[in-house]
């Protein structure tokens, strides 16, 4: 058999179908070459580099030629005095729920977030049902890249719900193969919100056994430490510790020293810790946001011993005059495995109800609980337990507990991204709207730009773009994403350095920003001057351990 | 139809045949997976990130994969406790002539540089035999990857030789043709050395329009500035200038202060300078090496006039005793388009003789100019004159002209790489292929890590090992280089962080760095335990202008 001859015929063959012979003609024929040519802009690559003066080609999604490009594109683009950079990503997404429902994550894109990575409470779906979800996701199609950890809280309730006690050796083994699953599934790693009970009944020993299923599939431990204030070095020191014995790199979720008499200290302090645990070759690093209040359930003001069984025992509990004295006397004086976040805000004042979850509670919106409690007439500790009890658990708070100063410390940290720790809203909200929300949804990114690098100059233009963009690519091992560079999946971010502006801010947490131009995903234009375009050109994001679901053998 | 048929079921039995190859089985079996897998290093990707903890994964001469690798490599790098870092990039590298005769370039590579860029000087062949130069280059094979700049000046002697007059419109239109020919050859662009004639002889205008040709084929201007002394800043202003109205991205090369009443006041000048174009568009960065003593030809000692018309012209001037008293005033006084290599050095106790080119001269090899002069009674200024016209080559000089303080000002730039400003020797351990004895050549990227980050703290590990990798390949808009991420090429430097260190002194400039365990170029190793193996997997580097015929 001529093989040799029947392989010239192949190679042709395959040429032809991987779309070679009509590329090979695009450089005699300039017309067309092109998706998409940014033109004239000031490309940063993302690797921290200044800026370059080049022209960006894209073809079928992805880069293909930075420098001066000769062929015309289909779609023409001028970023003549614009910066091109590649598409922010979120390392404290949220919306692995949302996306279902409204795909086109408008909040997101909108701040230049072309990536989420969600699933610090977990996935929206057990872990078997993993893969059908992100399947849905491909299906329905999604704007932005979307990838999740795994919560392994959800393993833990899957076996033995909200109790607080440890799991025996065959629960254990239990949880490890539903961790597997998810891992399987294609999640990215396995993440903990330590502060949130159940999740904060878990010790470390057993997060070290999950740990180390997720090291096992290529994954990262993402947490919420278990405690961001006085006990901020304890809780990074714990983080650390599960990714050495677990084996797997660590993320610190959005970083912060919240505790008021520890402002200026206690960041330091965690840099070190961090930086110390890196000398010693542990891969640890943290993401962050960018604003000095935290939002989260207002019910982090109950000592989490009352969430033992779940939120209907804790709203029980909250009702009986009894357990309420012992729960008000531990916000004073302290609860073993509870983070204290009144004492971390420095005391109600700097706690606000942000939604009410109520209508009749909507008066209270934007005031504080010492406010609220002056007005209802009531012991601020009971003001605050009602407003959890008479919304079923729906109030969410702004807690006013970190400094600017320990904000512009961690930015400099090199090992740094950002995450908004926001999910995408169900729908763009009216930007009239007050209150009800957190900034960051909003704003986070841009925030970035306008207050840190160029307002106030405590990190370089580059280094911003570098901790939104290949820094977290390489912390997750994407593949083929975080720089313009030839090869890459497309997702770039336009935007005019003197204009760009997050317009998010307490008062009005549903303002969009302004300076970006353009959004592109996967060589996509999502956004363009300021509105979202309905292309859903997204991309799960899989962890290296997924398996892909093989086809059924009939 | 039967014969179609035949050879589509022949076409399915070959493919039967390649698609059950070892790799498609091998997760099944134990059958490598890959080429090569660097296991537990810490990955520094390139991108002035922090380093992670990662395998990498190597076929085909790529990056396929990072992070968790399950399958096995042909070959296991193991890596833990040592640093993965792309390949070091030398953007001002001086190999052009040397490589046809030793691809190996083995001190270069074992300093971990995997891709050099020359041409300050240019080509080695004229334009037109560019493209044959470079083809050449991957016949024979090279162990680094190379590129190349074509010298304005190239253009220019080719069509007034050695005259200090600018060219006639039809001459100019010549050298732009000539300019043309180096780019669609592949050259990255166009260089000038604008401190040695005839070089020195073109205006900034004459550059201007050579430049616009250089930027019709997407190319870069680099230059070697017309002064580095007191007149730095309006050096870097005219380069600046070239590139604004040329319309390309300027390349300042080996960026320093070398007067010393300036120091520590001229290079922050120059980065303000850089800064403000920068900020008003321009494409503007440079390189440096890492070393307070320059290193040339002698011969820069002598006002540029006198070189007019050529060698053999300056010969007969020097032996002219008129002439030459005039030559030695102008040293003390200054002469107009020169600049004053003594008096940037501040004086001739600064300069020392490193290459006499001369058996009887050799002894002084090593020695001052000051002190030479005082051994044979002479003028210092007379001393240089004759060692220049005793020489039988280019005789070279080390010029200790610069601070150390600059450097460090210079090394935290954010738009500054890394050039050794050197060539491959001819031989392991010989001097560079230029003959100028210079520890440049052997350890300056090794220095970087072990003098200024590690000792010194000037800048973080991941900053200089950007400087070294991603930047020059963003700047020199090298696709698929500088970083490692899946798909680009296999350039790597294993190295420890803890034993890294550059050897070569300006006493002993021929030694090694260790500390470098292996580098790899386009997925082959070719330094092994501080051995060359031999590989030769380097590419040539085209330009984005390279037009390539298509038979």
């Amino acid at each position: 058999m001529n093989c040799k001859r029947h392989l010239t015929f192949l190679v042709l063959i395959g040429l032809m179908l991987s779309g070679l012979l009509p590329q090979h003609l695009v450089a005699q024929t300039p017309e067309g070459a092109y998706d998409i040519v940014i033109r004239n802009g000031r490309v940063l690559d993302g690797a921290g580099n200044p800026w370059i003066l080049a022209d960006v080609g894209i073809k079928d999604g992805r880069f293909v030629k930075i420098g001066k490009v000769d062929g015309k594109g289909k779609r023409e683009i001028d970023a003549g005095g614009k910066y091109v950079s590649p598409g922010w990503i979120d390392m404290l997404d949220a919306s692995g729920g949302v996306l279902t429902r409204n795909p086109l994550a408008e909040s997101k894109l909108l701040m230049g977030v072309t990536t989420g990575i969600g699933g610090e409470g977990g996935t929206p779906v057990p872990a078997e049902k993993l893969s059908e979800y992100f399947a849905g996701l491909e299906k329905s199609g999604i704007s932005m890249n979307f990838g999740t950890y795994y919560g392994a809280t959800q393993a833990r309730v899957a076996v033995i719900g909200s109790e607080a006690r440890d799991p025996n050796a065959e629960e254990l083994s239990k949880m490890k193969s539903i961790v597997e699953t998810a891992m399987k599934g294609g999640a990215l790693g396995i993440s903990t919100a330590l502060i949130y009970p159940p999740a904060s009944y878990s010790k470390t020993e057993q997060l070290i056994e999950l740990a180390k299923v997720a090291g096992r599939y290529g994954g990262v431990y993402s947490s919420h430490i278990r405690g961001e204030g006085k006990e901020l070095i304890e809780s990074i020191n714990e983080a650390i510790t599960i990714g050495e014995k677990g084996g797997l790199p660590v993320e610190i979720y959005h970083l912060k020293a919240a505790y008021q008499p520890g402002w200026g200290t206690l960041m330091r302090q965690a840099g070190e810790t961090i930086e110390k645990a890196r000398s010693r070759g542990l891969d640890v690093a943290a993401d962050m946001y960018l604003y000095t209040a935290g939002g989260t359930s207002l019910s982090a003001v109950v000592p989490s011993w009352a969430a033992d069984g779940g939120r209907e025992k804790m709203l029980e509990r909250l009702k009986d005059p009894a357990n309420r004295a012992r729960l008000k006397n531990e916000i004073k004086t302290g609860s073993p495995g509870w983070w204290n976040i009144v004492e971390a805000a420095g005391g109600w004042k700097q706690v606000v109800l942000a939604s009410s979850g109520n209508p009749e509670h909507k008066r209270f919106e934007n005031k504080n609980i010492e406010q609220i409690a002056k007005e209802w007439n009531k012991d601020p500790a009971d003001a605050a337990f009602d407003l959890i009890t008479e919304s079923n658990n729906r109030a969410g708070a702004l807690y006013f507990m970190m400094s600017d100063a320990d904000v512009e410390t961690a930015i400099k940290y090199p090992w740094i991204s950002f995450g908004s720790d926001a999910a995408a809203s169900p729908q763009l909200m009216d930007p009239n709207t007050v209150g009800n929300g957190h900034p960051r949804g909003y704003g986070n990114f841009p925030r970035v730009i306008a207050e840190y690098v160029r307002k106030k100059k405590i990190i370089t233009l580059p280094e911003a773009i570098r901790k939104m963009t290949s820094w977290p690519a390489t912390r997750l091992r994407l593949p083929s994403r975080g720089t313009i560079k030839e090869g890459n999946w497309a997702d770039v971010v336009i935007f005019d350095y003197d204009k760009i502006q997050d317009n998010a801010t307490y008062e009005y947490p549903f303002r969009t920003p302004t300076g970006i131009d353009q959004v592109l995903v996967n060589g996509q234009i999502v956004i363009e001057n300021g509105k979202h375009t309905g292309a859903r050109p997204g991309h799960v994001l899989y962890g290296q351990g997924r398996v892909v679901p093989t086809m059924a053998a009939n | 139809m039967i014969k179609v048929r035949r050879s589509i079921s022949g076409i399915l039995l070959c493919v039967l045949a390649l698609s059950l190859s070892p790799l498609h089985l091998s997760a099944q079996t134990a059958e490598p997976s890959y080429d090569i897998v660097i296991r537990n290093g810490r990955v520094l990707d390139g991108a002035g990130n922090p380093w992670i903890l990662a395998d990498v994964a190597i076929n085909d001469g790529r990056f396929v994969k990072i992070g968790m690798v399950d399958g096995k490599g042909k070959r296991e790098i193991d890596a833990r406790g040592q640093y993965v870092s792309p390949g070091w990039i030398d953007v001002m590298d001086q190999s052009g002539s040397v490589l046809p005769q030793n691809g190996l370039a083995e001190n270069k590579l074992m300093m971990g540089v995997t891709t050099a860029i020359g041409g300050e000087g240019g080509t080695p062949v004229p334009a037109e035999r560019v493209a044959e130069y470079f083809s050449g280059l991957e016949k024979s094979g090279i162990s680094i990857n190379f590129g190349s700049y074509f010298s304005e000046t190239q253009a220019r002697a080719a069509v007034l030789g050695m005259q200090s007059r600018g060219p006639n419109a039809e001459e100019l239109a010549r050298m732009k043709a000539i300019m043309e020919t180096a780019m669609k050859a592949g050259a990255m662009g166009m260089t000038t050395a604008l401190i040695y004639p005839p070089s020195s002889y073109a205006t900034t205008e004459e550059l201007i329009e050579m430049a616009k040709v250089a930027a019709a084929h997407g190319g870069i201007y680099a230059s070697h500035i017309r002064g580095e002394g007191k007149e730095l800043v309006q050096a870097v202003e005219e380069a600046i200038t070239i590139g604004e109205k040329g319309g390309l991205p300027v390349e300042i090369f080996h960026l320093k202060a070398a007067h010393q009443p300036g120091w520590g006041k001229l290079m922050r000048e120059a980065g303000e300078k850089i800064e403000q174009a920068r900020a008003r568009g321009v494409d503007v960065a440079a390189d440096m090496y890492l070393y307070t003593a320059g290193g040339t030809g002698l011969e820069a000692v002598i006002p540029s006039w006198a070189f007019e018309g050529g060698e053999q012209k300056l010969l007969q001037r020097l032996k002219d005793p008129a002439t030459r008293e005039r030559l030695k005033n102008e040293i003390k006084t200054g002469s107009p388009g020169w600049w004053n290599i003594v008096e940037a050095s501040g004086g001739w106790e600064n300069i020392v003789l490193v290459n006499a080119q001369n058996k009887d001269n050799a002894r002084f090899e090593g020695k001052t100019l000051a002190a030479i002069s005082k051994e044979v009674g002479k003028d210092p200024a007379d001393t240089a004159f004759d060692l220049v016209m005793q020489g039988s080559g280019r005789v070279y000089a080390i010029y200790h002209m610069m601070s150390e303080q600059d450097i460090t000002t210079a090394l935290k730039f954010p738009w500054t790489s890394i050039g050794s400003d050197a060539g491959a020797a001819l031989k392991p351990g010989a001097v560079d292929g230029l003959g100028l004895a210079h520890p440049r050549s052997y350890g300056n990227h090794a220095r970087l890590i072990a003098r200024y980050v590690r000792e010194q703290k000037v800048i973080t590990l991941e900053d200089a090992i950007r400087k070294m990798t991603s930047w020059p390949a963003t700047r020199m808009r090298l696709a698929s280089r500088g970083m490692i991420k899946e798909g680009n090429w296999a350039d790597v430097v294993i190295f420890d962080y803890e034993k890294i260190q550059d050897r070569a002194t300006y006493e002993k400039p021929l030694l090694n760095p260790v500390g470098i365990d292996h580098v790899l170029v386009n997925g082959q190793v070719v330094i092994e335990n501080g051995k060359h193996t031999g590989a030769r997997p380097g590419h040539v580097l085209y330009g984005p202008g390279r037009k390539t015929s298509l038979n």
